[in-house]
């Protein structure tokens, strides 16, 4: 019988699972792998020009689809500089598959050329971890790693994969099967019952979606259960999308920099019906203050969410979707019928006394007011990836998805650089959709090589750039908490953003007025070209409303 | 602080302890006492008996993350009134003293202590829950002892 190689299994087992697309860049521990790739037809390979953008592609990718994205390195310093990408995906419950070459199953341990412990510098940063030994484990431990990285709380999981084991072939023959279902928790129908009576209860009812609700698409069902309430809902950074901003129930966003309706609506709430979220203490400011008067129902798919930042009243343990499902059944068929009459008109006069400011037409440009210019061209399907920073904050609070899965963020670590080579990854799965990096200048510098990625696979990203020429949000601290002691933040005003697109053979366009802005959009929208838009925009512009850190969310600023 | 015990059922293979220990050193919580060995269950599997210091609330978080790795199939939590609880000691006598054998004798006689083993001249054993073997090895004459060993705790739900 012909037995398949190390390499030749692994392929096997991606096709398997309908992986089209992978992200990476070579190296000699990892070649044998990349030579079985160079016939491989049915699997796309992106080349990278730094493995932290394979790791974030890769994120992207999964974020966008909901399946596994896959980012491939050799060993040493190729693997180690996945480690950002990995745990930001990790923060963020992104289901990345990291591939990592690593020395000789016989030089393990013996400080070989570029050898690095990534068994355990990943622990910490994966839901789980492999590293190969014998070829024979590999069909089922990449199997494994999928099923992990997907099942339950979704996670990055890494495999390290010596080079011989790679060359080596199976003596046994693969198999295709799931080897993990995961630890599914039971449903308990008897707290169904209590959530569905507290709710029915309620006269203030909220609800908050996190990112779980996107995870497991629930939705649909949170649109379900807003309507049949009636009840509010205001979504965390990573819930942005879990419902369209433009639906009348909608809040906005919680937190720091939450609309005032969303933090507002929370605070005076008796019971926050709190899916798929952490409770951050970018989204809760003092916990101690937080929702003060609301009975706290929490859904999770993670036990270990329940009660480790916020205490709930009442927790449920599963999938969100299949929870709302059957909290929603079980109040219709209890016969729910509520008004909330005046909770409802309530939120209608917390929408309509606080707007979020409305920026005006000025010189130079405000950024929230290309996030509003952006709004209006985008269609459903098109997706917003941010870096991080004042940037990001003002797509959080400006941006209006009306979709899950188009609105992506590096939430949980904030990672400056993720927006580029996420939005390739997001691309790379989504090539009808147009993709937007909302950028700032810092960021974007950390992962601006990217560009040539985008360009030489032509894989057509929009990269905005909000040039306040400051790491923003910084500077905003600064300003606001350190007498205006612009210590290192700013950033200087040579780099020519422009000039750097084209060089890497991008399209590059320069706005500095308000009235080329919808301009610049529809031409990089039209061009089909990777482009990147300088926007230069006021440099000490502050993102408002704004919470201190560790403030009571009510209390906002600006 | 309360004190809590686990019986962890793992598979066996390198850096699952890593992976349980990163669970408590994360959240600064000191493990005082591990003990690790093969289960009865199938040969892939091992026992991790720890026992650690911590509010309630962070127990059952503690419980909650080590539930989430995938290398631990099981968690049980052990009490002192519904489990056997046992550390094993070994005693190093200085100089081929004999001299607390009988003193050990005494203070295991009315307590849940055992003597385990003599090795003639060189070493003492005994065995039960820590509590007493704390205060045995509190009263023993220092010496007469050139060393003492612990074993971290093994237990079993009754
Ligand atoms: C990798 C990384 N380093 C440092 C930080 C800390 N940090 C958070 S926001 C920020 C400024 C970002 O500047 P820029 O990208 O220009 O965005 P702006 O706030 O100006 O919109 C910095 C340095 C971070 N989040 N990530
Ligand atoms: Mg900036």
């Amino acid at each position: 019988m012909n037995m398949l190689s190390g390499s030749e299994i692994v392929l096997e087992v991606l096709k398997s699972r309908g992986v089209k697309t992978v992200f990476g860049l070579p190296g000699g521990a990892i070649m044998p792998l990349y030579d079985e790739l160079y016939d491989e037809t049915s699997i796309r390979h992106i080349l990278v020009r730094h493995e932290q953008g394979a790791a974030h592609a890769a994120d992207g990718y999964a974020r966008v689809t909901g399946e596994a994205g896959v980012a491939i390195a050799t060993s040493g310093p190729g693997a180690t500089n996945l480690l950002t990408g990995i745990s930001t995906a990790y923060a963020d419950s992104s289901p990345v598959i990291a591939i990592t070459g690593q020395v000789p199953v016989q030089y393990i341990g013996k400080d070989a050329f570029q050898e690095a412990d990534l068994y355990s510098l990943v622990i910490p940063i994966t839901k789980h971890n492999f590293l190969v030994k014998d070829v024979n484990d590999l069909a089922r431990i990449v199997n494994m790693a999928f099923d992990i990285a997907l099942s339950g709380r979704p996670g990055p999981v890494h495999i390290d994969l010596p080079k011989d084991v790679q060359t080596k072939k199976a003596t046994r023959k693969i198999v295709f099967k799931q080897f993990y279902t995961g630890k599914t928790p039971i449903l308990s129908l008897r707290r169904i019952k209590q959530a569905a009576n507290i709710i029915m209860k309620a006269e203030r009812p909220v609800i908050l979606a996190g990112g779980g609700v996107i995870i497991s698409n629930a939705a649909e069902e949170i649109r379900l259960l807003a309507e049949m309430l009636p009840a509010p809902v205001a979504t965390t950074l990573m819930g942005k999308g879990a419902i369209s901003e433009y639906h009348p129930l909608s809040l906005g966003m919680i937190g720091m920099h939450g609309t005032k309706p969303a933090n507002y609506a929370i605070m005076e709430s008796d019971c926050l019906i709190a899916v798929g979220c952490r409770f951050d203490d970018r989204a809760t400011g003092d916990e101690k203050t937080f929702a003060p008067k609301a009975k706290i129902i929490h859904i999770d798919i993670d036990a270990s969410e329940i009660d480790k930042n916020i205490k709930s009243h009442l927790s449920i343990i599963g999938d969100a979707k299949e929870v709302l499902k059957s909290l929603i059944y079980y109040m219709q068929t209890a016969g729910l019928k509520k008004e909330n009459t005046q909770w409802m008109s309530r939120i209608r006069q917390l929408n309509k006394d606080y707007p979020l400011p409305e920026p005006e037409e000025t010189h130079p440009i405000k950024p929230p007011l290309i996030i509003k210019k952006m709004n209006s061209i985008l269609k459903e399907d098109d997706i917003v990836v941010t870096e991080v920073g004042q940037c990001e904050m003002w797509t959080a609070l400006y941006y209006k998805p009306r979709k899950p899965r188009t609105a992506v963020f590096s939430g949980g670590q904030g990672t400056m650089g993720f927006g580029l080579p996420a939005s390739i990854g997001a691309k790379a799965a989504k090539p009808d959709s147009t993709v937007i990096d909302i950028a700032g200048d810092g960021s974007f510098l950390m992962m601006c090589h990217e560009l040539a990625t985008s360009v030489e696979n032509n894989i057509p990203v929009i990269a905005a750039i909000i040039n306040n020429r400051y790491l923003g949000m910084v500077r905003q601290w600064q300003e606001l908490f350190y007498e205006k002691r612009y210590s290192y933040t700013f950033l200087g005003e040579k780099t020519n953003f422009v000039k750097l697109a084209e060089a890497f053979g991008a399209k590059g366009i320069k706005v500095t007025r308000c009235s080329e802005i919808k301009e610049a959009f529809i031409t990089a929208i039209k061009s089909g070209e990777t482009t990147v838009i300088d926007f230069e925009v006021d440099r000490e512009c502050n993102v408002f409303p704004m919470v201190r850190p560790g403030g009571q969310i009510d209390k906002m600023i600006g | 602080m309360p004190k809590y015990i686990f019986s962890l059922i793992v598979d066996d293979e390198p850096g699952v302890m890593q992976r349980v220990v990163s669970i408590f050193s994360r959240r600064a919580v000191n493990i005082s006492r591990i003990s690790v060995g093969p289960s009865e269950i199938s040969e892939r599997t091992a026992r991790i008996i720890l026992s650690f210091e911590a509010e309630p609330r962070k127990a059952k978080f503690m419980r909650n993350l080590l539930s989430r790795l995938i290398s631990v199939k099981k968690i049980t939590q052990l009490k002192s009134d519904d489990a056997v609880i046992r550390e094993l000691v070994i005693i190093k006598l200085k100089n081929h003293h004999e001299n607390i054998l009988e003193q050990i004798k005494q203070l295991t006689r009315d307590s849940n202590v055992a003597l385990v083993n003599y090795v003639k001249g060189y070493a003492i054993e005994i065995s039960g829950p820590s509590v007493e073997i704390d205060h045995i090895l509190n009263h023993i004459d220092q010496k007469y002892v050139t060393e003492i060993v612990r074993s971290g705790i093994i237990a079993l739900k009754k």
